[in-house]
């Protein structure tokens, strides 16, 4: 017999893994738990919600799926030494820390851009946020695809990675407004 | 046979999944990766060949060694997916926040997986629907606490509760299974009880385990002796429920 003082996470836990979860069940915990009845009722008050099992999601609903899967592909990447340095970060902290626009980090990041012709300024912040040197990050972002197989199942509908092109082909084709492509380039 | 799980409950038991569960792994570990590859991509759970949530999650945690691109991200874009169907709808900031804050947490548990095995995403590979809850329950609690206003009730002992509201939450008891004609009507009002202030959705929560306010004769479970509370202080907090329940779902109000 145990004398550690379960935490709040392991009761819910083993609450969530009863097999029968029912109100004998849930009172039995408050009952042993008085000091979790709270979080133990937010949980039963959760599972009587039918799911909204939406067959198709909303945009909003797309972009919590989004968030999703970049987090577990980034956490896939950090795994795999040799990927793309940018499949082990998301795109929007990227932009939020460098202030380049999201959809050429994103391009970047799918080994879509030819990286001789990425601008310095652009090396340089991407340098000082991963903390490698330029040669690792350019070696890295060669790599076609690295590690998105699922990010560019995403983006159906939209052109397909293929061949590289150049970064003023897809800062002119970004569809960024003038003030976003001076922030973008900018110190 | 799955490599067991190391989760432990409270008494230091390991985690054990459900046999359904345990079969369906080993049925689906027999098949070569071309077959569970084309099992994945089938997304209508009456298939006999659709492959349960369950199974997916156990997938992705052998993916730790895994060094095929195409295998992993089609497993992350079928979890994508399930997740997608089971995240509480809406379109405003807070449903959105709430979201984020789920999925957010779902990958810290699955990253931090991949390290060291974590109890908790054992949930989700014996029962990933109670998984979703509890992440999503964890998230409201997070994001409502810090949005919900603060400010009192008034509580006029004048005002007349309508019966059907306090029906509706005593027919709500979470041991029958269906409780009223109109099931959009349980779902709403569950919804709503969740918008609460927390005092009043503990009493409401309470009131669907069908507890009574006091238990005076035998001393036994009540939502006085649950909560702390006076029978005086239950009152108001179900009176003050009653009333912000009546004029979201009659009224339409917003809470």
């Amino acid at each position: 017999m145990t004398h550690h003082t379960p935490t709040v996470d392991e009761v819910l836990d083993q609450l969530a893994l009863e097999s029968v979860l029912n109100s004998q069940t849930v009172r039995r915990y408050i009952d042993a738990y008085p000091e979790f009845t709270g979080a133990i009722l937010d949980f039963t008050l959760e599972c009587q919600l039918p799911d909204d099992m939406f067959d198709s999601p909303t945009v909003a609903m797309e972009a919590a799926g989004d968030r999703l899967l970049d987090g577990l592909m980034a956490a896939h990447g950090s795994t795999a030494p040799s990927s793309n340095p940018l499949a082990v970060v998301t795109v929007a902290s990227v932009e939020k820390a460098t202030g380049i626009a999201g959809p050429l980090v994103d391009a970047m990041r799918k080994g879509m851009v030819l990286v001789d012709s990425i601008p310095d300024v652009i090396a340089r912040k991407l340098v000082a946020l991963l903390c490698l040197t330029r040669e690792e990050l350019f070696a890295g972002l060669s790599i076609v695809g690295g590690a998105n197989v699922a990010l560019e199942h995403k983006a159906v509908g939209k052109p397909s990675a293929g061949r590289p092109m150049p970064f003023d082909h897809f800062l002119d084709n970004s569809g960024l407004t003038e003030e976003e492509k001076r922030s973008t380039l900018m110190e | 046979m799955a490599e067991p799980l190391t989760g432990t409950y409270l008494d230091g038991s390991p985690h054990l999944r459900p046999p359904e569960v345990e079969q369906a792994i080993d049925d689906t570990s027999r098949l070569p990766r071309d077959q569970i590859a084309r099992r994945l991509q089938i997304a209508a759970r009456g298939d006999p060949d659709f492959l349960q949530d369950e199974v997916l999650l156990h997938l992705i945690r052998n993916t730790v060694r895994e060094n095929s691109e195409a295998y992993f991200g089609k497993l992350y874009l079928v979890l994508r997916a399930r997740v997608l169907r089971r995240l509480p709808g809406g379109s405003d900031t807070t449903s959105e926040r709430i979201r984020e804050l789920v999925v957010d947490m779902l990958t810290e548990l699955i990253t931090r997986d991949r390290i060291e095995r974590l109890g908790r995403l054992d949930i989700f590979e014996c029962r990933f629907e109670r998984g979703m809850k509890l992440l999503i329950a964890e998230a409201k609690r997070r994001v409502l606490t810090k949005t919900s206003p603060v400010t009192s009730f008034d509580v006029s002992d004048e005002f007349n509760i309508p019966v059907e509201i306090i029906e509706g939450i005593r027919r709500l008891d979470v041991s029958q299974g269906d409780f009223s004609s109109d099931p959009h009507f349980r779902s709403d009002l569950i919804r709503a009880i969740g918008t609460l202030p927390e005092n009043e959705r503990r009493v409401a929560t309470l009131m669907l385990l069908d507890l009574p306010d006091v238990d005076t004769i035998t001393g036994g479970p009540s939502i006085s002796k649950e909560m702390g509370r006076s029978a005086r202080m239950i009152q108001e907090y179900r009176k003050s429920a009653a009333q912000k329940l009546h004029r979201m779902l009659v009224e339409g109000e917003e809470q």
